[in-house]
């Protein structure tokens, strides 16, 4: 069954429901509201972050459903591997990969959040504070004083 | 072109995300990284630092470490995620402190390494002529190596195969520890496991020590000439063993606690003439001895199993029942005699470097006579003397076959011979266990118990203090709360050192006592030459509050004791690398003789 999807930019996208039900969100509204020809309305999210958001539920629509309480699971070990679609997929510039991230957080669909987690992850690995911020536009608002202050705060980390 | 997004109006950024997705990100990164970004911005800086709970810092260390909370359960509240103990942050900066400092140094020793043109990789590295002036603040290299042993104690134990409810299989992830994967790959170079067992300052020589024992022997362990010489000049050396550490690989004070640096030696000693010689034994694989961090794990043993495996006795927590092998090495006694006792100028440290000394290999059947209490007439006492002992042993193992408990009314005479031979010099330690009190008031206990970890964790961690003590985000309420918690001891005044509030504390614990009860044992031993009985043993196993767990061995021949033997296992209970200790005289006549072992548990077939 096809669902109708209209963003805040008022562009209406129109989806199969397994696709659509990627979205957590989305699945508990077409429980709550029962099959309807009205379109959801999704006000936080604009055409071209939704064009991508589901570029990515057709994808992954096979994959099975993630274990309830995974937050939970502590004992395997975290990892920032992404597949390699995935890799490809979020190789986007950064507002973009931002507002997937964000349109993933309120539509609820947490595989998707942990490849723009993984992603942003990945750029911060061993970078120092001034490549980080000359790669997010970061700016650098320390005192001299604090700035020292907070360099000797983190030496716990430094490198010997 | 303006878009409207989730924060109308403005272009997502780094920044713009919800604090929710900050910590998600930063949860799957080092926490070097976490740091680094930590110093791009105050914004930054404080979501890091000051939010107002440890959430980021918890996710980070469970990551990397085992949960304390389930390693310690009684812990479990200082660990809460508001504490204002901090410990999630302050534990996990100390670590990885310690964590930066040996990979720096790592670094340092393989550039020297490169600038005199010699070959770095790991498995062809010319150790011997390798620089390691390396250390250039000692007291900070000895604190990461105390913070290394921290790791280590803290590790999680593995569950116990046997316990309730299982089926004697211990599951590849229930083996698994970060704590001991991080000492792992903190420790992955041989250089730098070269620099940590030689080079560390004196003050921390146990620390470093516990580490290469637990960590076990590297290839460079298995070749070294010089340090061939320099273990075996501290095994063999008589003066070591005397009444202050009851003969065995203990510190000399009377209290029982382990040496590291004697049974690092023994380890050598023994280790090495193991690998010498183990291919003649013939042993079949569940049964070869085996070293290393993940074999000085508790229940990590061999377990029975077949149609010839004994039944498990229950209560038999070190899982004593069974077959076992011990190696025993030894000098030829003129010679022994002549290094601790002969001319000192003459010594010349090659004699040690080249010596080939006696190695014999025995295994042993052995079965517990008695849980808790020793047992009344094990052994070869006065008037017994003719009897042969495994006879009796086995008479009062079937005699007591429900709950293995001896009688509970013994004659005084029996009483008596047995706190003047079997017990005698355990007597002052005795007498310590009975003085203590065994009522304590719950609510007081559970205070108490949470102090000495308390006392425990600032104790353990020298640098976590500095931390607590440096860092603006734990400020005074922190490191108030430690003195507060000291001074509260209801044992003492404020000036009570923490060292009486903890000692205090546990001597309060009634559980550890009741779990796990000595256990006597006795056996038939077979010698590798005919693998048929040709001795009997006796002996006694301990766990301590610490976890540690003592063995005593005495040997007996012909209905005498000859050779009584103290150690220590490796790994805790029924750990598969066993047990080190030294071998001594049993009547410790002067100049007796005495020697290293290695004793581990076989599959029993």
């Amino acid at each position: 069954m096809p669902i109708n999807l209209t963003t805040s930019d008022n562009e209406t996208f129109t989806v199969d429901k397994k696709v659509a039900e990627k979205s957590v969100l989305i699945k508990n509204m077409l429980e709550d509201v029962g099959e309807s020809d009205q379109a959801i309305p999704l006000p936080n999210v604009t055409a071209s972050v939704l064009k991508k958001v589901l570029e990515w539920c057709e994808h992954h629509k096979d994959d099975p459903a993630p274990p309830e309480n995974e937050d939970k699971d502590d004992t395997r070990k975290r990892t920032t591997d992404i597949s390699e679609w995935d890799q490809k997929f979020i190789a986007v510039d950064q507002e973009m990969l931002f507002e997937i991230i964000l349109a993933a957080n309120y539509l609820d669909i947490k595989a998707l959040l942990d490849v723009g987690c993984k992603t942003v992850a990945n750029m911060i690995k061993g970078k120092t504070p001034e490549e980080i911020r000359k790669l997010f536009n970061i700016v650098n608002d320390f005192t001299p004083e604090e700035e020292a202050q907070i360099k000797k705060e983190n030496e716990w980390a430094e490198d010997r | 072109m303006g878009r409207s997004s989730v924060s109308p109006g403005r272009a997502a950024t780094l920044e713009s995300l919800p604090p929710e997705i900050s910590q998600r990100f930063l949860g799957l990164c080092d926490p070097v990284d976490v740091a680094a970004f930590a110093q791009t911005s105050s914004a930054n800086h404080a979501f890091v630092y000051h939010s107002y709970d440890q959430v980021l810092w918890r996710e980070l260390f469970l990551e990397l470490f085992d949960d304390p909370r389930l390693t310690d359960p009684a812990t479990a509240p200082l660990w809460s995620r508001t504490s204002k103990l901090n410990l999630w942050q302050t534990q996990l900066c100390e670590r990885i402190r310690a964590r930066q400092i040996l990979r720096g140094l790592k670094r340092a020793l393989i550039a020297n390494v490169e600038s005199v043109g010699g070959n770095t990789d790991p498995d062809n590295i010319d150790i011997d002529n390798a620089d390691f002036e390396v250390v250039e603040d000692p007291r900070e290299f000895g604190e990461t190596l105390k913070v290394l042993v921290h790791v280590l104690d803290t590790a999680r134990a593995n569950p116990d195969p046997l316990g309730p409810g299982r089926n004697g299989i211990l599951r590849p992830e229930e083996r698994e520890s970060r704590n001991v994967s991080f000492i792992e790959g903190v420790l992955d170079h041989p250089l730098l496991r070269k620099l940590v067992w030689d080079h560390a300052p004196s003050s921390v020589r146990q620390s470093a020590a516990k580490l290469h024992v637990h960590y076990g022997m590297s290839d460079w362990d298995l070749t070294t000439v010089r340090g061939r010489g320099l273990a075996r000049e501290k095994v063999y050396l008589l003066s070591n063993y005397n009444e202050k550490n009851r003969w065995g690989p203990y510190v000399h004070d009377y209290t029982r606690t382990p040496n590291w640096e004697q049974l690092e030696a023994m380890m050598l000693v023994v280790g090495r003439n193991v690998n010498d010689r183990v291919n003649d034994w013939r042993l079949p694989d569940t049964d070869m001895p085996k070293m290393g961090l993940w074999h000085a794990r508790n229940h990590t043993m061999t377990i029975p199993s077949g149609p010839k495996a004994p039944i498990p006795v229950q209560g038999d927590w070190a899982g004593v029942t069974g077959r076992w092998y011990r190696v025993v090495c030894f000098m030829d006694y003129r010679d022994l005699w002549g290094y601790n006792y002969g001319d000192f100028l003459s010594y010349n440290p090659d004699f040690l470097a080249t010596y080939q000394e006696a190695v014999r290999v025995m295994s042993f059947n052995l079965t517990v006579v008695s849980i808790g209490k020793p047992p009344a007439d094990i052994g070869i006492r006065g008037a017994n003397v003719q009897t042969p002992p495994l006879i009796r042993a086995l008479t009062r193992s079937r005699h007591m076959q429900d709950g293995y408990f001896p009688p509970t009314v013994r004659d005084e005479e029996e009483e008596e011979q047995e706190k003047s031979d079997d017990e005698g010099e355990d007597a002052a330690y005795e007498e310590v266990e009975k003085s203590r009190p065994v009522a304590a008031d719950l609510a007081q206990l559970a205070q108490l118990s949470q102090l000495a970890q308390l006392t425990q964790l600032a104790q353990l961690s020298p640098m976590s203090r500095r931390i607590l003590t440096t860092s603006p985000t734990s400020s005074l309420s922190t490191s108030s709360a430690f003195s507060a918690l000291f001074s509260s001891s209801p044992s003492s005044s404020s000036s009570a050192s923490p060292k009486s509030a903890q000692a205090s504390a546990s001597s309060k614990q009634p559980t550890l006592a009741q779990e796990y009860p000595p256990i006597y044992f006795s056996g038939t031993v077979q010698s590798s030459d005919t693998w048929h009985p040709t001795s009997y043993v006796h002996g006694r196993v301990e766990r301590n509050e610490d976890g540690t767990v003592y063995w005593k061995l005495t040997s007996n021949y012909d209905g005498q004791d000859r050779w009584v033997s103290e150690g220590v296992q490796i790994g805790g209970m029924e750990s598969k690398m066993g047990v080190f200790g030294i071998w001594s005289d049993a009547f410790h006549e002067h100049e007796g003789p005495a020697g290293p072992f290695w004793f581990w548990k076989g599959a029993g077939q």
